[in-house]
């Protein structure tokens, strides 16, 4: 009873100064806002990099070029100028550097692909040795991968991401249905499972993955531009590749080596969402204070307003702590407003950076729970100054509406 | 019981100290009713204060049946404001934004162990003072002798022994004036000590005791010419 009669007196008079209310939330609702999406993009980008690393596998490899990624690299034919490593060279890598496991040369042609008339252009195709799957540690939602009696037969067999099966067979079953690439008719034997967009922005499930040799008869490839290399201990990964740059550097002086491995990019997206994170707590930080500050003020201002109340209220028998749990419960209150529409301007700002930015962002209780407690806090701490002057004011003297001795 | 001992209170403002009350011995007897008059700074508004516990003596003793204030807490004097005494003031000091019943209902908020429950006595309290029909008025609502009827009734909510009234007809037309002394007057014959503050000599003339105060002393005292004790009792010492 006592306590719902104070919350109503409280609510009339936050209602009474809805002005000031809302200057005093201006802050701390910014400041919690910010504090959601920090939270959010934190928690997403955090799944992002767990999840990239069970996709990706693969943090025993790493890929050189002899072109940046994005530009060609397919190895056909040097028409761009480009450095093609030969077989040979690539294939003999194990022996010069210690520590290496396996070499995956790969073939990579961005060619149409045809089902009857229709036609899809663009697509990547990619050579792939026998061992491609389980390096890569890519799973099939249906079908089988290459084996080495395929290999040997010679058969025209494809493994085909999950994208392109639903272009071209929607609603069928795609195994045993023919693509044709260049003048080559390929029988489907697998569907890739879905890897979704891949670092540059690609659609990895628009892929067909043909045996090495099979992309040879294709493409007819004069050397290599793209190898993705296995070692035996993921611990000497970035030495290894390191080193395997420096050595075709040695043999081709001058060209430059481009060395990429899965952490990489996922870390290179971390330190994105990193700095910003690191800003938006700047930022965070900033606006509670602000906001607590302004609370601090405006709380104060109000109380000057309100001497004689007090005063009034201190006669009817108000105790010293009663006057200022009643202006603390002010601030909180009015905090926990601005919480909660921090929080709701929060789930809006996190969601225009994660598309903006193109990061990732997970809701769940810790940032609302975490918001409204920080701006609890924030009205509870800067509350206390206000608190204890409007406790502290003479009884005689407020009521005459007067604060000084 | 209200007795006070050689109660001084002093101002100073820089240099210069203004001796607000001087050498007040008064014993106040239950039941009383008491109007305090005086020129204007003589001290009225200090000595009701002492005796409402807003306020300490600057030295002399201030006991309440028995009880010596100055041994008490601030929160042990803000549990006898609540308790002990109901305040009036001149200028009503109501809260503009809260009904009538919400305002009465005040001192109930502030009491460990209310008399009643709250929405039935605050209406009963508001009944007692003629304003039942208006239970849901703001004060800007009400006219001036009603907003003090108000107060009175938020001077008697927690039921206390002493209603303490800083001029409560100094804003008022004569004819409210009377009806809120007839408030008062019946409510010091259901048994309640009545101090009242007042600058006007009719309505002085009306309360059976009348202490006259002058550069913070007590100069006069008169008293009814049938005193007895069951009507209360005053005495300067
Ligand atoms: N807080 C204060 N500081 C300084 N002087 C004060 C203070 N309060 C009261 N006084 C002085 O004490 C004296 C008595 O004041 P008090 O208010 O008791 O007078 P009063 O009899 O109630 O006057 P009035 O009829 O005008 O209300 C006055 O001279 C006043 O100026
Ligand atoms: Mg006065």
């Amino acid at each position: 009873m006592k306590k719902s009669l104070l919350l109503r007196s409280t609510f009339k008079h936050i209602g009474a100064n809805s002005l000031t209310t809302l200057f005093m939330c201006v802050g701390i609702m910014i400041g919690v806002a910010v504090l959601v999406a920090v939270i959010a993009l934190g928690r997403g980008t955090e799944a992002r990099i767990l999840d990239r690393i069970d996709r990706v596998g693969v943090t025993d490899s790493f890929t050189i070029r002899t072109v940046p990624w994005g530009l060609g690299g397919g190895g056909l034919r040097d028409d761009h100028g480009e450095l093609l490593l030969s077989f040979d060279e690539v294939t003999s890598l194990p022996k010069h550097i210690q520590g290496i496991d396996t070499v995956l040369p790969t073939l990579n042609a961005r060619n149409p692909v045809l089902v009857g008339q229709e036609k899809l252009e663009d697509i990547a195709i990619q050579g792939v040795a026998l061992d491609f799957q389980q390096v890569r540690n890519l799973n099939l939602s249906s079908g089988s991968f290459f084996s080495e009696a395929d290999i040997q037969s010679g058969s025209h067999i494809a493994v085909i991401g999950p994208a392109l099966a639903n272009n071209f067979f929607p609603g069928e079953n795609p195994l045993g249905k023919l693509i044709q690439v260049e003048d080559l008719q390929l029988e489907v034997i697998g569907v890739l499972d879905t890897r979704g967009i891949s670092n540059s922005g690609r659609n990895a499930d628009q892929i067909v993955l043909v045996s090495h040799e099979v992309f040879v008869e294709l493409f007819q490839p004069v050397g290599l531009s793209t190898v993705t290399v296995t070692v035996q201990d993921p611990a000497n990964l970035e030495k290894l590749a390191a080193e395997t740059r420096s050595y075709f550097e040695g043999i081709y002086p001058g060209e430059e080596i481009f060395v990429r491995y899965p952490m990489a990019t996922a870390r290179a997206r971390d330190e994105v969402a990193n700095t910003l994170s690191f800003y938006l707590k700047i930022i965070a930080g900033t606006s509670l204070l602000i906001g607590g500050t302004v609370m601090m003020n405006l709380t104060n201002l109000s109380i000057s307003g309100r001497i004689r109340e007090i005063g009034l209220r201190k006669a009817l028998g108000a105790r010293n702590k009663d006057i200022s749990g009643q202006v603390l419960v002010e601030t909180a209150l009015v905090s926990i407003i601005a919480g909660i529409v921090g929080i709701l301007l929060g789930y809006l700002l996190t969601n225009e950076l994660a598309t903006r930015l193109d990061l990732r962002s997970i809701f769940s209780w810790h940032a609302p729970v975490i918001g409204l407690f920080f701006a609890l806090i924030i009205g509870l701490v800067f509350g206390v100054r206000p608190a204890k002057r409007a406790a502290k004011l003479d009884p005689v003297l407020a009521l005459r509406g007067s604060q000084q001795k | 019981m209200l007795y006070l001992n050689q109660v001084e209170k002093v101002y100073s403002n820089g240099s210069n100290r203004i001796e607000a009350l001087q050498e007040i011995s008064l014993k106040i007897s239950p039941h009383t009713f008491l109007a305090i008059q005086g020129k204007s700074g003589s001290g009225k508004t200090t000595l009701l204060n002492i005796l409402g516990c807003l306020d300490r003596p600057e030295s002399g003793a201030y006991q309440i049946d028995g009880e010596d204030t100055s041994l008490k807490s601030d929160n042990g004097l803000a549990a006898l404001r609540n308790k002990k005494f109901g305040f009036v003031f001149q200028s009503f000091n109501l809260m503009p934004r809260f009904n009538a019943l919400e305002n009465v209902i005040i001192p109930f908020i502030y009491s460990p162990n209310p008399p009643g429950r709250p929405k039935e006595a605050t209406q009963q309290m508001l009944n007692k003072v003629g304003l039942s029909d208006r239970t849901k008025h703001l004060p800007g609502e009400l006219s001036g002798g009603q907003q003090q009827r108000v107060a009175i009734a938020r001077a008697l909510v927690n039921n206390p022994d002493v209603i303490l009234a800083d001029e409560p007809t100094g804003a008022l037309d004569n004819q409210t004036s009377q009806e809120i002394l007839d408030i008062l007057a019946e409510l010091n014959s259901d048994g309640k000590t009545v101090i009242i503050v007042t600058h006007e000599k009719d309505i002085a003339q009306q309360c059976p005791y009348v202490l006259t105060l002058s550069d913070g002393r007590a100069i006069d005292l008169k008293k009814p010419g049938n005193e007895n004790l069951s009507n209360g009792g005053v005495n300067v010492l």
